[in-house]
């Protein structure tokens, strides 16, 4: 290879905010129905919120001077590069709400109306329910009347000022005092529980509302009493919150989170929002107080927080305006009548998740729960919801006597609070709770009984590539298999034998678990193919996976296509491998697909000689994933799942409609149709999942099914 | 659960060198073993004794919480049955007895310490076991080699037989201590290491005929890990890779960092650590051969104890194992040039009156085959000299190793040996003395019985083809077949017989 990887990579950062563009394009999409397009649209906003949070936090701080000096060029200009391209985002964000998506609605009587709009009759109910409902939870704060604020950012903690909420809507309001015209200002933060859009009476089959902000800006006056209101902006500060607790101390680790998140006030300014409208006053007083970095502060035209459109999505009505529903179908293998491990014994079963039911996953786990013969019951969690049935199950099963042990990633962004609440109570019912492992985030997705069967003891496991949390279960496009395959049985025991910290992991026969041998093996598998591969045989790679990241592995393929192996890759969001670059990756084709659900599986597929193998799992081709998670990549053995398998791959390459291709300058474009029919993988897929469900409840209808007496009682 | 279970669960542990090891497994009345789980904790037992002579009483509070760890596994499956085996490390350490009191008092379990014999027997019938299919070890020459934390068990077959074994105190663990990491730079730790490696194995293959090996089957962690790395395909059991390609891999990570190794291929860092040194035996044993082939099973010391616990659940024979046994004694006999014919002639009679008079002795199977192991034995001392041949045969009994054999069982051996000719062993004899009650009175009953089927075949022609031993009130009267006149035989019996007829209170003689 005459040239070097770094020069044959495109930056992360900039990958995911073009991924991020993806889901506005959907936004923009006409073919999309209107409400679901502001769908997008919120997902665009609460998507680059969590990327200022942690990556735009990481990569302001390399671009700080430090103990050692001055930062490096490299960062200083990759910083300047992702806040350019954040702003050109913002500003389509704006546009598409502004000009396309806030007419549409109109036209459908969906409409947010502007103080100027506002009847005098609705002004007074607005007013009124201001008084009775929202003044009680507001809080107004006066600033230190220093002349100029100063510039201090330590001062930002202390005591006079307060801290501003991360993330959280607010109004800075200049105030006068009327005896002696002494200016000062003030603060009003609307709490995230307060309803963003306020209805107001509206005419029949429309909707309007006012925003939450306009109407606490129209009574700020009894808000700050004793002064009077001169001048006011909403803004919206982010702050960095790239966890880092220190995981060499595992003991108070569990409060150390705790308090980590009570403090989120703490971070650093990463961004700051505000509105377009705000007077220069206001600016500078917000610029010197919170001193956000060069090419953070981003101007909007638009209401800010559009994340808060989610809200608007889901209005009640109008349902004509959102996709039709598609309610999961049921898996045709595993009839509610029938015992899950029964089914289960005769043969491995895939799951597709969201076209098929999550219901089987959680039943496997409730009747395991119940079953006398169950001896021990595994599960790992990594994002677990306190009223979610799969936890109901496991307390039950401890209560029952089995052993049970839980293991909970504590460490799942932004969702701690509900994980701890969570544990503490399967701990309370006798689980045996694990909350992860020092440095190792828990990333895999599975759940382990171990069964006295009659004949013998027997592993019955589900694997999954999503997480047991039966929301994202609707919304994620994942993969799962049940089977009691001895050899990956064994291997998961093994897997939660180490992660209890009862047995460091050997070798292991099928699985590939990071951190320990997943990376070696996908890279070894990816080396194989390279090598088996000849002219009359070429060999072929298909990956379906989240993101591609780690430069070990594009190296791999960059070798792999330069020996003539097809790649075929389908990668949702961060691509950090450069396609079709003559002499490096010209065999390589990258797809992304961005749709109604989540793409969230991954699929691993060699064609190995023309022995294909095919994996599923929970790992992204990120050095993250690679080698600090513990992760778990499977095998699917049986034949027709495999084939199976490929015809789902077939059908994510084959998509005309929703995906799009990268280019060699880095660009994304849509695969055209041209003159093939139109192709949708996601909507193929949920027809297949209820054609297959149809069928299999008119064959049962039908079918004389006499019961046998060795038909085990479960 | 009402219904009664075909099959019953049971556990293996294994306190090792570098590390504790569990195997949990399900046995059908079959004897067909399954095995449910691995576990694996890594413990500096060995470094602990071989560096201090003895487990320090941190690492000792570390093998109980293991064992605590362990115990939940044991629980979750209800396990009835546990076995639990040292090996070198523990049983070279001073305060091994305090470690097996604690292991008793806090975990209710009794852990027998394991000579290097009774290793290579375990591992020979749980490696031929699973080679069985694959491969014909009645013709050729084989080698087994399980490199382990303190030692390396070497098992040396020819013609399906043992022919020899050796056990080199040299094993992964013991290797960083001999050379240990802080002598040198990298490169010198790693250069003064293969020279101990290859000279430890040169005085192996001076007492052992491992230029003929044409089989090499290597067992042991590392190895295994070889095997996996080599086949992205991870074949399950058994692997084979070509001596070039196992080569290859060695010189390839030899020169490695611990560090190195663990992230490149993907290794858990404890036994990165011992990762190298282990292959570096393996190695130069391997180019000692004219093998093309490694073998690597799965197989270990847990396998063959399984198969222990398999035979006992499921009621099925030793015999196989008994044969073994006796097959290694007679190739150590060999080694010493002994009288095969009169040895085995000696050991039919002894075996004949031990199986007759089995009412009068009371002993078993296991007493049986240690009886004709002494017989088979019992004149080896002549190698050095015939004058105290029985003293010559107890000290080259206590240096060599009986395949098969438990350490205080090859000592009742040797004690037999020892005083096969004349007089009643004391508590003055070293070699008595130091057996408990139980086991002096086997001895006695032992030896009472060698001497009779010894002086049975005094002249050494093998003449008598069956002793029959008749009964009148409480005398026994020896009557042989065929009826030939044993003068010399005759000459000797009373005096022979005197210690049988003490021991036994039965008055004997010839008809």
């Amino acid at each position: 290879m005459g040239w070097k990887i770094k020069d044959y990579m495109f930056d992360r950062e900039l990958s995911w905010l073009d991924f991020n563009l993806r889901v506005l394009e959907e936004a923009r999409d006409p073919n999309n129905p209107l409400l679901e397009r502001v769908r997008f649209l919120a997902i665009t906003d609460s998507n680059l919120d969590e990327f200022c949070m942690v990556r735009v936090d990481r990569a302001q701080r390399e671009a700080l001077p430090d103990v050692h000096g001055p930062p490096s060029l490299a960062a200083t200009e990759r910083i300047q590069e992702i806040h350019d391209a954040i702003h050109a985002m913002v500003e389509d964000q704006a546009a598409t709400w502004r000009e396309v998506l806030e007419p549409a609605l109109a036209e459908q009587g969906i409409e947010i109306l502007p103080p100027p709009r506002w009847s005098t009759a609705q002004r007074e109910a607005l007013d009124d329910r201001f008084h009775t409902n929202i003044f009680p939870l507001l809080t107004p704060l006066a600033l230190p009347t220093q002349a100029s604020p100063c510039t201090d950012r330590s001062l930002e903690g202390c005591v006079d000022w307060p801290r501003v909420a991360h993330q959280t809507l607010t109004l800075l309001v200049a105030l006068e005092a009327p005896q002696d015209g002494g200016r000062r200002h003030g603060l009003v933060q609307l709490v995230g529980s307060l309803p963003r859009f306020m209805p107001m009476a509206s005419p029949e089959g429309a909707w309007c509302a006012a925003l939450l902000e306009e109407v606490v800006r129209a009574n700020l006056g009894s808000l700050f009493e004793g002064h009077r209101v001169v001048d006011s902006a909403a803004f919206r500060l982010t702050r960095g919150a790239d966890l880092a607790v220190d995981e060499e101390l595992d003991a108070g680790f569990l409060e150390a989170m705790q308090e980590m998140l009570l403090d989120r006030g703490e971070g650093r300014t990463v961004r700051l929002e505000l509105e377009q409208g705000a007077s220069p006053e206001l600016r500078d007083f917000l610029l010197d107080w919170l001193a956000p970095t060069p090419g953070a502060l981003f101007l909007r035209d638009v209401p800010l927080g559009l994340r808060a459109w989610f809200g608007l999505a889901d209005l009640p009505g109008f349902d004509g305006l959102r996709f039709p529903p598609q309610p999961p179908q049921a898996v045709p293998e595993l009839p509610a009548s029938e015992s899950v491990f029964d089914v289960i014994r005769e043969g491995d079963v895939l799951l597709q998740h969201p076209y098929q039911d999550f219901e089987p996953v959680a039943r496997f786990l409730q009747q395991a729960a119940d079953d006398p013969r169950v001896l021990a019951i595994k599960q790992t969690m990594y994002r677990g919801t306190p009223d979610s049935s799969v936890a109901g199950a496991l307390e039950r099963a401890a209560t029952n006597g089995k052993q049970v042990t839980a293991l909970v990633e504590v460490k799942a962004r932004f969702d701690e609070s509900n994980n701890i609440h969570w544990a503490r109570r399967l701990e309370r019912a006798g689980v045996q709770v694990i909350y992860g492992v020092a440095n190792l985030k828990t990333h895999c997705k599975t759940a382990l009984v171990v069964r006295r069967d009659p004949d013998r003891i027997r592993r019955y496991f589900h694997l999954g590539t999503g997480n047991y949390n039966e929301k994202t279960a609707r919304i994620y496009s994942d993969l799962g298999l049940m089977s009691c395959d001895d050899a990956l049985g064994s291997d998961l025991s093994a897997v939660f034998n180490a992660l209890s910290g009862w047995s460091q992991p050997a070798g292991w026969n099928k699985l590939l678990v990071g951190p320990t041998d997943l990376k070696p093996r996908i890279l070894s598998f990816i080396e194989r193919e390279a090598q088996k591969s000849t002219p009359e045989n070429p060999g072929h790679i298909r990956a379906k996976i989240n993101a591609l990241i780690d430069r070990d592995v594009i190296k791999a393929l960059y070798k792999a296509s330069c020996a003539g192996v097809r790649i075929d890759l389908n990668v949702r969001g961060i691509c950090c491998l450069q396609p079709g670059v003559p002499g490096v990756s010209e065999n390589i084709r990258v797809i992304s697909i961005v749709g109604r659900y989540l793409e969230h599986a991954r699929i691993f597929w060699f064609h190995n000689g023309g022995q294909p193998q095919v994996y599923l799992g929970s790992a992204d081709w990120m050095t993250r994933n690679l080698e600090r998670r513990v992760e778990v990549v499977f095998p699917v053995q049986s034949e027709p799942l495999r084939l199976e398998l490929e015809r789902i791959l077939d059908a994510y390459f084959s998509d005309n409609v929703k995906a799009r291709e990268l280019g060699e300058d880095g660009g994304w474009s849509r695969v055209q149709p041209g003159d093939g029919k139109p192709f949708e993988a996601q909507a193929w897929l949920y027809r297949r999942a209820r054609k297959r469900a149809r069928e299999a409840e008119e064959r049962r209808a039908r079918e004389f099914r006499p019961r046998k007496s060795g038909d085990e009682k479960r | 659960m009402s219904e009664a279970n075909p099959s019953q669960v049971v556990a293996v542990i294994d306190i090792g060198s570098s590390a504790v090891r569990m195997s949990v497994a399900e046995i059908d009345l079959q004897g067909s073993v399954r095995v449910l789980e691995q576990l694996e904790q890594p413990l500096e037992l060995g470094r602990d004794v071989f560096r201090r002579g003895q487990v320090r009483r941190k690492t000792l509070a570390r093998l109980l919480a293991v064992l605590s760890d362990f115990q939940r596994v044991l629980a979750a499956y209800s396990v009835q049955r546990v076995r639990a085996v040292g090996t070198s490390a523990l049983r070279e350490a001073a305060n091994r007895e305090v470690v097996l009191d604690q292991l008793h008092l806090r975990h209710g379990l009794d852990v027998e310490i394991i000579g290097p014999a009774f290793e290579k027997q375990l591992l020979f019938l749980a490696v031929r076991d699973e080679l069985s299919d694959a491969y014909d070890l009645s013709t050729g020459s084989c080698l087994i080699v399980e490199v382990g934390g303190g030692s390396t068990e070497i098992t040396l077959l020819q013609q399906g037989e043992i022919s020899a074994t050796h056990t080199l105190p040299m094993g992964s663990v013991r290797l960083q201590e001999i050379v240990p990491a802080e002598s040198g730079s990298p490169s010198d730790v790693l250069r003064l290491r293969r020279r101990h490696v290859r000279q430890a194995v040169a005085r192996v293959a001076d007492g052992m005929d491992l230029a003929d090996v044409d089989l090499f089957v290597a067992v042991g962690g590392e190895v295994r890990f070889v095997a996996h790395q080599a086949q992205p395909d991870r074949p399950e059991g058994l692997s084979v890779m070509s001596a070039g390609d196992f080569a290859t891999f060695v010189r390839e990570v030899r020169s490695g960092s611990p560090d190195r190794i663990a992230s490149k291929l993907g290794m858990p860092w404890p036994k990165a650590e011992a990762f190298v040194p282990a292959l570096l035996v393996y190695h130069y044993l391997l180019k000692q051969t004219r093998a093309e082939r490694v073998v690597i099973p799965t197989a270990s010391v847990r396998t063959g104890i399984l198969k222990e616990l398999a035979a006992e659940v499921s009621g099925l024979g030793t015999g196989a194992l008994h044969s073994l046994v006796r097959t290694s004694a007679v190739h150590l006999g060999r080694r010493f040039h002994f009288d095969e014919q009169h040895a085995l002639q000696v050991a039919k009679l002894s075996l004949s009156l031990f199986d007759q008079l089995e009412a009068m002795h009371g002993l078993g199977p296991r007493e049986r085959l240690l009886l004709e192991c002494a017989a088979i034995l019992h004149d080896i001392g002549t190698f050095i000299h015939h004058k105290d041949h029985d003293r010559h045969g107890e000290y080259l009994l206590q240096a060599s190793e009986v395949f098969g054999l438990g350490r205080r069982e090859h000592n009742v051996v040797s004690t037999v040996v020892r005083h096969h000719r004349a007089g009643a062993p004391s508590g003055d004899d070293p070699g008595f003395a130091t057996l408990s009650r139980e086991e002096r009175l086997l001895v006695l009953r032992l030896v009472g019985l060698l001497r009779l089927g010894d002086v049975l075949d005094r002249t050494g022609q093998a003449v008598v083809d069956e002793v029959i031993v008749e009964r009148e009130g409480k005398r026994l009267r020896l009557r042989i077949r065929p009826a030939v006149d044993l003068y010399y035989e005759r000459a000797a019996f009373s005096e022979k017989a005197m210690l049988f007829e003490d021991i036994f209170g039965a008055p004997v003689e010839l008809a």
